[in-house]
């Protein structure tokens, strides 16, 4: 049996635990607070001078010379600010910023950071040379996407975006795949850099499309139909029809979407059959819908009434996406089985003010006489397709 | 209207762009109110409808495309220019903040300069 002296000697510590704990909360929070109001007191003389910099770029650089010359104490608080300012404004200002940024030897202490054991400074000097968008650094940052913290490789990727060389594109695409051990970096951070590299790219995006490495010919994918990059419509019609991953697959179809033409519309039709996998046949119907062609119209039309509830609602969608003739199909589907997924794509696009849809009078509840005869004045209603 | 007859609210919850945008667009001589979210931008906007908001497109609360759509709705603000500022690039948001009835919409990172511009031709229209 627990003798009644330990028990309270238990709670008198764990008492006495909570409140120490208690005090160590306040103390840090306390610490915060003053640390936060001893830098916006140091930043204070100087916020001026760093917004009218950032605010009209400081051509006599008055301003510039009022920071430039300021003890290092008050200028680690400033710092941040116009770090921050960065990240938000371009052009003239931005250039200002940076020759600030410069005079002040960040970018060299950026560079230097870059070797530290430190994950954070790697990071933090990583970020800074991309803000400062100098291509000679991009040399440096390449390593980074290898680098043993996910963070760093992260912020490296995007400040290559930033800084816009296509030469690193390749090596963009090799570090999507496991580098010692390490994961690779994130396809959409990649994806996103990829695409700030503009044309230049586009032969590493081709290239990238042929890969061995599956997360490669995926990110080339978004890449090619967010670039709106025609010249990997054939193979991304190659990579539709047969390539061994299901989410490249569908990848490529949302891509034929954006770059595809009417040569596409029998290759995307032909997967949207119910023997296909669900989400291929959703990203094929969506890629119809992108596509635009009203010969799409007839296919959308029958599969508002498939068992895929979310197909025949995106069927819908996509049949407004189409313009008049997919309008068309949806009305004279309104009283038919489909009709409530009809009547709700019509509305719903009411609703986000869709132009296809602006001068359109909308059927009103299902079984209601207008919409009926205008189901028997148009085509025949859509049967359950198999 | 002249400027200094013009008054503008800027809604942004970063400390930074409220003051840079405060700065800019204070210099110019327009009068200038900067709040922290969308509610208080609301509130402020219902209080006395400036003559032209500069609304950040995501704010804690109600974003700024939520004010936008709350300012349209109401006849007694509807009338209040509205410009987006946001990081969303993609098209679909541009479409979204235009469809919800912006007068322009704005991508940062941002020019100062370019958004005064902006700021100068869209009052220079009279009110749709």
């Amino acid at each position: 049996m627990i003798s009644p002296s330990l028990i309270l000697a238990a709670d008198l510590g764990l008492g006495l635990s909570s409140v120490v704990m208690a005090v160590v909360v306040v103390v840090v929070k306390l610490a915060r607070v003053a640390a936060q109001s001893s830098r916006q007191a140091r930043v204070a003389p100087y916020r001026d001078a760093v917004l009218a910099i950032a605010a009209d770029g400081d051509e006599d650089e008055t301003a510039s010379a009022t920071l430039r010359g300021i003890r290092d104490r008050d200028w680690r608080a400033v710092r941040d600010v116009v770090v921050g300012m960065l990240g938000t404004v371009r052009g003239d200002t931005a250039v200002s910023l940076v020759r600030l940024l410069d005079a002040r030897g960040e970018f060299e202490r950026a560079r230097s950071a870059l070797r530290s054991r430190v994950s954070l400074r790697r990071a933090r000097g990583a970020y800074l040379l991309g803000l400062a968008r100098q291509q000679s650094d991009v040399g440096l940052l390449l390593p980074l996407l290898a680098d043993r913290s996910a963070e760093v490789r992260l912020v490296a990727t995007r400040s290559l975006g930033s800084l816009g060389d296509p030469t690193a594109a390749t090596a963009l695409f090799e570090a999507l795949g496991p580098v010692h051990g390490h994961p690779g970096i994130p396809g959409a951070a990649a994806a996103e850099a990829l695409l700030g590299f503009g044309t230049g790219a586009v032969p590493a995006v081709l290239a990238a499309l042929s890969a061995e490495d599956a997360t490669q010919r995926e990110v080339a994918t978004l890449v090619a139909a967010e670039g709106a990059l025609s010249a990997a419509a054939p193979r991304l019609r190659s990579l539709l029809a047969g390539d061994s991953e299901p989410e490249v697959r569908i990848s490529a179809a949302r891509a034929l979407g954006a770059v595809g033409g009417p040569d596409d519309l029998a290759a995307l039709v032909a997967f949207t059959e119910s023997a296909r996998p669900t989400e291929l046949r959703r990203a094929v119907v969506q890629a119809l819908g992108e596509l635009g062609h009203p010969d799409a119209a007839p296919v959308l039309s029958w599969l508002l009434s498939d068992p895929d509830v979310r197909l025949a609602q995106q069927s819908g969608d996509a049949l407004v996406q189409l313009g008049p003739a997919g309008v068309q199909a949806l009305l004279q589907a309104a009283d038919g089985p489909a009709g409530r997924v009809a009547a709700g794509s019509l509305a719903i696009a009411r609703l986000r003010k869709a132009p296809q849809v602006a001068s359109v009078e909308l059927p009103g509840p299902r079984g209601e006489p207008a919409a009926r005869e205008s189901g028997r004045q148009l085509a025949g209603e859509p049967g359950s397709p198999g | 209207m002249t400027p200094e007859q013009t008054r503008i609210l800027v809604a942004d919850d970063e400390p930074d762009i409220r003051d840079l945008l405060t700065f800019k667009l204070g210099q110019a001589g327009y009068k200038v109110q900067a709040v922290a979210n969308g509610t208080l931008a609301l509130a402020a906007i219902e209080a006395d409808p400036p003559d032209l908001a500069v609304l950040d497109f995501m704010m804690p609360g109600l974003s700024g495309i939520d004010v936008l759509r709350k300012i349209r709705e109401d006849g007694r603000m509807s009338g209040v220019r509205v410009i987006l500022l946001t990081a969303r690039a993609r098209d679909a948001d541009v479409d979204a903040g235009f469809v919800t009835g912006a007068d322009d919409y704005i991508i940062k990172p941002f020019s100062p300069r370019e958004l005064l511009h902006r700021v100068n031709t869209l009052l220079a229209r009279p009110r749709s």
